[in-house]
């Protein structure tokens, strides 16, 4: 545990320091809904079925953006060697560095709904659509983290994450997409706890595997 | 200690870099490590570290076979690469703090400033690794292979970037640690560093490992 927080630390701290990765996905995300806000004109019931969509291709685009930023220390300085001798268990690398990007996107996300409630004039803000987005942004980091540190290594790395993880991610947006709308149209839970139940499943199933194939997606 | 490499290979696309090397590293001993531009130094280092794969070869450490990466033995090996592995966002005492807590060496905020002390980096703790000189990164790389106590120390051109003080107090490090009876390999072009302590030398040529005494290297 001590490594594994270690590992987490590190990320946290350097990203305080050189904002790198939450300044270009925070400039992009509220660029973008702003462009949203302009180019769609919604009603309180289009706002329902298509709330989830923008907030999450937001989250998904920004956070895509910051990702691929994510193993960058590791990479400038060769210190996926470092980490490769010095970590107790290769898997901490990938937990932790899943973690810090989870957190990353998780501050998006929050970010994100208090400034799509006001410029939208409709509130986001229950409890089980915040969870559904954390779920989300769980699922996703679990992939895209994996993917970003087999694309690392690669000199079409920029290129080479979007076209790996966004059909990867298929399942995650539809289930997200599915179940904020039935959300935020007041469905009972029933109605679409199943895309849940896919949600975690999904994020579940991908730390696993990640956290175990991770040591031969870095090295060489 | 002992350890005995044999049957070492290693390709990169048609350039065989490694032939079958074969060749044992005694602790206690400080060796060079020799070798053109491009002859497999590094390569046999990374090897060694277990940072790259081989494409042939087994380890033997006191006649019993080893894997370098295997959890347990990983953290018995310490590498100064050509980059200095450190984190340029964080303070030197960070960097440190942070490699401290990953091998769970548990050393201290004092032991750390000792450390950093001993490397001549005491009054720059607390600065931004970032805006290190190269000779500065060096001198924190070598803080940040001792931290462990390794017993085996893998450098490559250890004293790249450092000044007079610093190369004088990386020779002080070596003979310390040959001292602890770790077994030290060191590429090198410059000999006039590593040659006042060197008790032997292994040259990386065609592929194969030869192994060459002081005296032959000096003349």
């Amino acid at each position: 545990m001590a490594s594994l927080w270690a590992l987490i630390k590190k990320d946290l701290i350097q990203e305080w320091r050189s904002k790198d990765i939450i300044s270009a996905m925070l400039a992009f995300a509220v660029l973008t809904l702003f462009i949203f806000n302009y180019a769609l004109s919604l009603s309180p019931q289009a706002q329902a079925s298509i709330a989830t969509g923008i907030v999450w291709v937001l989250v998904v685009f920004a956070g895509t953006l910051g990702i691929n930023r994510s193993f960058s220390a590791e990479q400038d300085q060769d210190c996926f060697d470092a980490l490769l001798l010095g970590a107790p268990d290769l898997s901490l690398v990938y937990l932790a560095k899943m973690l810090s990007n989870f957190l990353i996107m998780a501050l998006l996300a929050l970010f994100l709904l208090p400034v799509y409630s006001l410029l939208y004039n409709y509130s986001l803000f229950n409890g089980l659509f915040v969870g559904l987005i954390l779920l989300g942004a769980w699922a996703y980091s679990a992939m895209a983290t994996l993917l970003a540190g087999l694309s690392v290594q690669t000199r079409m790395r920029d290129m080479l994450l979007p076209v790996l993880l966004f059909p990867l991610l298929m399942p995650v947006n539809i289930a997200v997409v599915k179940a904020g709308a039935g959300i935020l149209e007041g469905l009972p839970f029933a109605d679409f706890s199943i895309w849940f139940t896919l949600l975690a499943a999904y994020a579940v199933i991908i730390t696993t595997i990640s956290s175990m194939v991770f040591e031969y997606v870095i090295k060489e | 200690m002992k350890l005995e490499v044999r049957g070492l290979s290693k390709r990169f696309g048609k350039t065989k870099v490694l032939n079958s090397a074969e060749f044992s590293l005694q602790s206690g001993e400080i060796i060079g490590l020799l070798g053109k531009n491009g002859a497999g130094k590094t390569t046999l280092l990374r090897l060694l570290a277990g940072v790259s794969r081989a494409e042939s070869g087994v380890f033997y450490l006191d006649g019993q076979p080893w894997h370098a990466s295997k959890n347990e033995n990983r953290r018995m090996i310490a590498m100064l690469a050509h980059q200095p592995w450190l984190y340029e966002n964080l303070t030197a005492i960070e960097n440190l703090r942070f490699y401290d807590q990953l091998y769970h060496c548990q050393l201290g905020e004092t032991a750390l400033r000792q450390l950093l002390a001993k490397v001549g980096l005491e009054a720059n703790a607390r600065q931004v690794v970032r805006g290190f000189s190269r000779g500065m990164k060096q001198r924190l790389a070598i803080a940040r292979c001792l931290l462990h106590q390794p017993k085996i120390l893998l450098m490559d051109e250890p004293f790249t970037g450092l000044d007079d003080d610093g190369s004088q107090m990386l020779l002080q490090v070596l003979q310390e640690e040959r001292a602890k009876d770790h077994i030290i390999l060191a590429s090198t072009h410059e000999l006039s560093q590593l040659g006042t302590i060197a008790d032997g030398y292994l040259r990386v040529e065609a592929g194969k490992v030869l192994a060459e005494s002081p005296t032959e290297v000096l003349a």
